[in-house]
């Protein structure tokens, strides 16, 4: 049933600090085809499809479509929080390569987690931290969970970077919507994930706040060596970036709705 | 330096996954941290638990109270505890041994014939005092208080304070009001030993002959403790009366009966039994009885305080489920509706990396703090009431006691029932956040 399933215990411990985006760049972080998801029944189904994606270590890329065309489906697959449907072929390569789609098949939630905790770190549109947290304490929250130590040079450089030094005792209401993204990036980047994953991480700010927070957490990943995704419905912000684009187009059977993702090229 | 670093890269990667300590100890840092978050609504929770749970422990102390002030009442006279041993009997000594050891014993000594248990006395103005009680005693006899010193050798008797009063080693009457004199502590005020003699008279070939045996008093038997006039003595000097009143003790003028005279004895006609509590006495008086020996018992005295305890304890036990229950529900319904509030906060937690039992536990943990906290306001609020009750009514009562009472047993089972109801209450929460999807977190990003 779950044939080429190795083991979670195999991921790779990210080292804090990995300065040389080069050795990081370097061969597949990603590689999926077949990956679909469903909601609902019958003909009143949707369809998320992505036929094929590869994400390479340390790019950045961004995943295009209107609102409702299941962008968030696809950072849910590729964030390893929802289940692909059967068929799918999902390698995350870590140390050795973990094949994600067998994990999902023996429901291995534990082992999921573990990996989401140690690869990914995620931004939110809105509420993507914790409001009974303190800024310092949201930030560190996978740090901790990893048993990493609370402060390092990492945190030192993101909270200097994203300039959120003053707001580190404050909790996530007292702070406005621009400063709530900031420490986001911050909190996604904290324990050194291989991959972020960003849902419209700019389209609450304004114009020119959601450059600035696109530019932080594009540069600051890239700095990291860690890949980005970054769904979002602003097709121009992604174009006068320079991303490679992954965009939504409505599914081809006329029968069926749904959304099929595929590299705009 | 490279070596350690290397060496602490390779031990990184040698440890594949998060290890349970820092998951732990996060998820208690988070269910505190929510909680002191929302400390208006946990404010709320914590008093709704104490509402429920410090009657339930001023109740439990009520019942407590009146059912100990109504046995300390019964157990302030000994007699309660007595398993009278009716008419004469055949105690042998392996029999004696085998009730002595029973573990709901707490007194036995032996005793002679009811006709041989009486000596008269001469008194220092050679008056004659006949038929006087006598009573074996020993080390540890329900009858006199703690600490009394005891007859050393068959010369030496306590008096019962009724007696002392005749002879005239105490004063006639005590005065109205004034407190026990130090005399009925057991010191007798005029001491004069050698002045006592008790006369034991017996029929020989249809002579009369009779035995003078001097006694020293050495203490007084309060009148609280025994109301009628009595010695308490050693059993050789009732067995040695016995023994010269059946004929087969003779001793010569001026001679005295030797310590250990009664160890000869291998059968005696009755025995001075008392069970250790109230509790005992009945089980007690039926195994004596069951061996055909006829007793009797202050049994309805006991069986009506233990009818109030069974009565009370029934009660306490009927509204104690109810409000347990109760309690169950209000603060499962509270986590129930926490988890459905913070659903997005969960899945933020599942998406970061946290299992889905760590997610469940929060509810548990979350209850078990509210119900921790809960009791510890009930124990303030017990506190108060208690004091309350003890002021108003404590001084009516017989021992001028505490109406209420809790033991730190009480407490323990109280608390633990406690968190046992908590544990139960946050079942429902914990099953519904575990089930939180780690999805949840990125689908509703928008509220």
């Amino acid at each position: 049933m779950c044939p080429g399933m190795s083991s979670v215990d195999a991921v790779q411990d990210r080292e804090i600090m990995p300065d040389s985006p080069e050795s990081m760049t370097a061969g597949p972080l990603i590689e999926a085809t077949g990956l679909g998801y469903r909601y609902g029944q019958g003909s009143g189904s949707f369809e998320v499809r992505v036929p094929s994606l590869s994400i390479v270590r340390g790019e950045t890329l961004a995943i295009t479509g209107e609102s409702g065309s299941g962008k968030s489906t696809v950072l849910e697959m590729l964030g390893l929080a929802a289940a692909p449907l059967p068929g799918a072929h999902f390698l995350w390569h870590a140390a050795a390569p973990v094949d994600v789609a067998a994990l999902w098949c023996t429901r291995a939630e534990g082992a999921l987690a573990r990996m989401r905790a140690r690869s990914i770190g995620f931004v939110m549109q809105t509420g993507g931290l914790l409001p009974f947290l303190t800024v310092r304490e949201n930030i560190g929250i996978n740090r901790r969970l990893l048993g990493l130590p609370a402060e390092d040079a990492r945190i030192s450089h993101l909270v200097a970077v994203l300039e959120i030094g003053a707001l580190l005792d404050r909790r996530p209401a007292q702070l406005s919507v621009g400063q709530q993204q900031r420490v986001a990036i911050g909190r996604a980047l904290a324990h050194g994930p291989d991959l972020v994953l960003a849902d419209e991480p700019s389209s609450a700010l304004d114009p020119r706040l959601a450059d600035r927070v696109l530019g932080l957490l594009r540069d600051l990943a890239v700095e990291s060596g860690a890949a980005v995704v970054i769904a979002t419905h602003e097709q121009g912000r992604v174009r006068a970036l320079g991303l490679r684009e992954v965009r939504a187009r409505p599914l081809d059977a006329p029968d069926r709705l749904g959304s099929c993702f595929e590299d705009a090229s | 330096m490279d070596h350690l670093s290397l060496n602490g890269c390779l031990l990184g990667r040698s440890v594949p996954r998060s290890s349970f300590g820092p998951v732990a100890a996060e998820v208690w840092a988070l269910a505190w941290k929510d909680l002191r978050h929302d400390r208006h609504t946990t404010l709320v929770f914590v008093l709704t638990v104490a509402a429920i749970l410090a009657p339930l422990l001023l109740l439990l102390g009520l019942k407590n109270g009146v059912v100990e002030t109504l046995r300390e009442t019964l157990l302030r006279d000994p007699r309660n505890l007595e398993v009278v041993i009716y008419g004469s009997a055949r105690l042998d000594r392996d029999w004696l041994a085998a009730i002595a050891a029973r573990p709901d014993v707490a007194f036995l000594i032996p005793k002679t014939r009811t006709i041989n248990a009486s000596v008269d006395l001469l008194d220092s103005a050679r008056r004659l005092l006949p038929a006087v009680e006598v009573i074996p005693t020993a080390l540890g006899d329900p009858l006199l208080p703690p600490g009394t010193a005891l007859p050393s050798h068959p010369g030496e008797v306590l008096v019962t304070a009724t007696l002392a009063r005749r002879l005239g080693l105490l004063s006639a009457e005590p005065a109205l009001g004034a407190p026990a004199s130090g005399a009925e502590e057991g010191v007798p005020t005029r001491s004069d030993p050698a002045a006592l003699v008790a006369v034991v008279k017996r029929t020989r070939d249809g002579v009369s002959e009779h035995m003078r045996l001097p006694l020293s008093v050495i203490g007084i038997v309060p009148e609280a403790r025994f109301a009628r006039d009595a010695l308490f003595t050693s059993l050789d000097l009732l067995v040695a009366a016995e023994d010269y009143r059946d004929g087969t003790l003779d001793l010569p003028p001026g001679g005295v009966v030797s310590i250990g005279y009664a160890d000869r004895q291998t059968r005696f006609a009755n025995a001075r039994l008392y069970a250790t509590g109230l509790d005992q006495v009945g089980p007690l008086a039926a195994a004596v009885s069951a061996e055909g020996i006829e007793v009797r018992t202050q049994a309805e005295r006991i069986a009506s305080v233990q009818a109030v305890d069974r009565t009370l304890s029934f009660l306490f036990r009927v509204i104690a489920v109810i409000g347990g229950a109760g309690c169950a529900l209000a603060l499962g319904g509270a986590l129930w509706v926490g988890v459905e509030r913070k659903r997005r906060q969960l899945a933020l937690l599942r998406l970061f990396g946290f299992g889905p039992g760590a997610v469940a536990a929060l509810p548990v943990i979350q209850g078990s703090l509210i119900a921790a906290l809960g009791l510890l306001f009930a124990g303030a609020g017990y506190l108060a009431g208690a004091h309350a009750f003890d002021a108003v009514m404590g001084e009516n009562l017989a021992g001028g006691g505490y109406l209420t009472r809790l033991g730190i047993q009480d407490l323990g089972v109280a608390s633990g029932l406690v968190m046992l109801v908590a544990l139960v209450a946050s079942t429902a929460g914990a099953i519904r956040a575990g089930r939180v999807s780690p999805a949840e977190g990125l689908r509703e990003a928008i509220r």
